[in-house]
């Protein structure tokens, strides 16, 4: 477990992580994150490459040793990262639980 | 290849961007910009969707020119670039085109624009106290008196732009800063 634990993460930044458990290059993100939020949530560029380099200094991705010549540089998740994610997993299903048992009026 | 040359100025990014995609609908789209000057192509009514950015560094830097490589992977086009400006577009066939697509990066790039143009007021404000009186008594010495107030007419519209960019930007940075407090 990470020393601090972080406060509760961004979506975007979630669904980086949670895309970068396998390599990705940043396009091929783009596309997974659109793929698991089924359009919902799609990711700009500029925010992506913003999150890779705060992500990379946070030592929760990593970029990928490719090929000499490969241009697109991958990222892949880190095991800090991997931690990272399941601590936000156990937040979300609190507030999932919660919010069930609460707001469990009908919908219009 | 025709194009089309429109000359005018604008200080106010988002217009700008505004007026780009506007020409784009009307199937002229933007090939290449020097200050004060862009070049129109003909194209498909909307075919191309254009976002304008302030990068962190002058274009041409190593780090700049990172970036912009990597939005161009992201199936985006570069389509020019000016100081710390470049202009990216992108086939409106892809769907719609948004560098940014949370709070957190829309309030860096307001924060980014908003310091530049500031920091500008700042300055030219300081030189006008300043240097500008003496650089105005030269210019009369040299050319005679009536160039005195027109110099220092433009230079204070200069700053007057400068200052209203800085105050409507100030103003978009603190209506997000209060979205933020809630969404993200």
């Amino acid at each position: 477990m990470p020393t601090a634990t972080p406060g509760p993460l961004t979506e975007t930044v979630f669904y980086i992580l949670l895309a970068l458990s396998t390599p990705l290059h940043g396009y091929g993100v783009m596309q997974r994150v659109s793929e698991l939020s089924e359009g919902r949530v799609s990711i700009g560029p500029g925010t992506l490459y913003g999150a890779f380099t705060s992500l990379t200094e946070k030592d929760w991705i990593v970029p990928v040793v490719g090929a000499a010549n490969d241009r697109k540089k991958e990222y892949v998740l880190t095991d800090l990262g991997r931690d990272v994610v399941h601590a936000e997993l156990v937040r979300l299903e609190e507030l999932l639980r919660n919010g069930r048992t609460i707001a469990n009026w009908s919908t219009r | 290849m025709s194009t089309e040359t429109v000359r005018k100025l604008y200080w106010d990014f988002e217009k700008e961007e505004r007026w780009l995609n506007e020409m784009a609908e009307r199937g002229l789209s933007l090939v290449s910009y020097r200050w004060g000057t862009y070049e129109f192509e003909k194209s498909e009514p909307g075919e191309w969707v254009y976002r304008i950015q302030f990068l962190d560094e002058d274009a041409r830097t190593q780090k700049s020119r990172e970036y912009i490589d990597f939005v161009t992977e992201t199936g985006a086009e570069r389509v020019t670039t000016y100081r710390q400006w470049v202009y990216f577009r992108r086939l409106a066939t892809q769907g719609p085109f948004d560098l940014f697509s949370d709070l957190d990066s829309r309030l860096g790039h307001y924060k980014r624009v908003s310091t530049f143009y500031g920091a500008m007021t700042a300055i030219l404000s300081m030189l006008m106290v300043t240097v500008l009186a003496r650089i105005v008594g030269i210019i009369e010495e040299a050319f005679g008196e009536l160039w005195g107030l027109p110099i220092f007419i433009v230079y204070l519209v200069l700053v007057l732009v400068f200052f209203t960019q800085t105050l409507r930007l100030t103003r978009r940075v603190k209506a997000l800063e209060a979205r933020r407090k809630i969404e993200e």
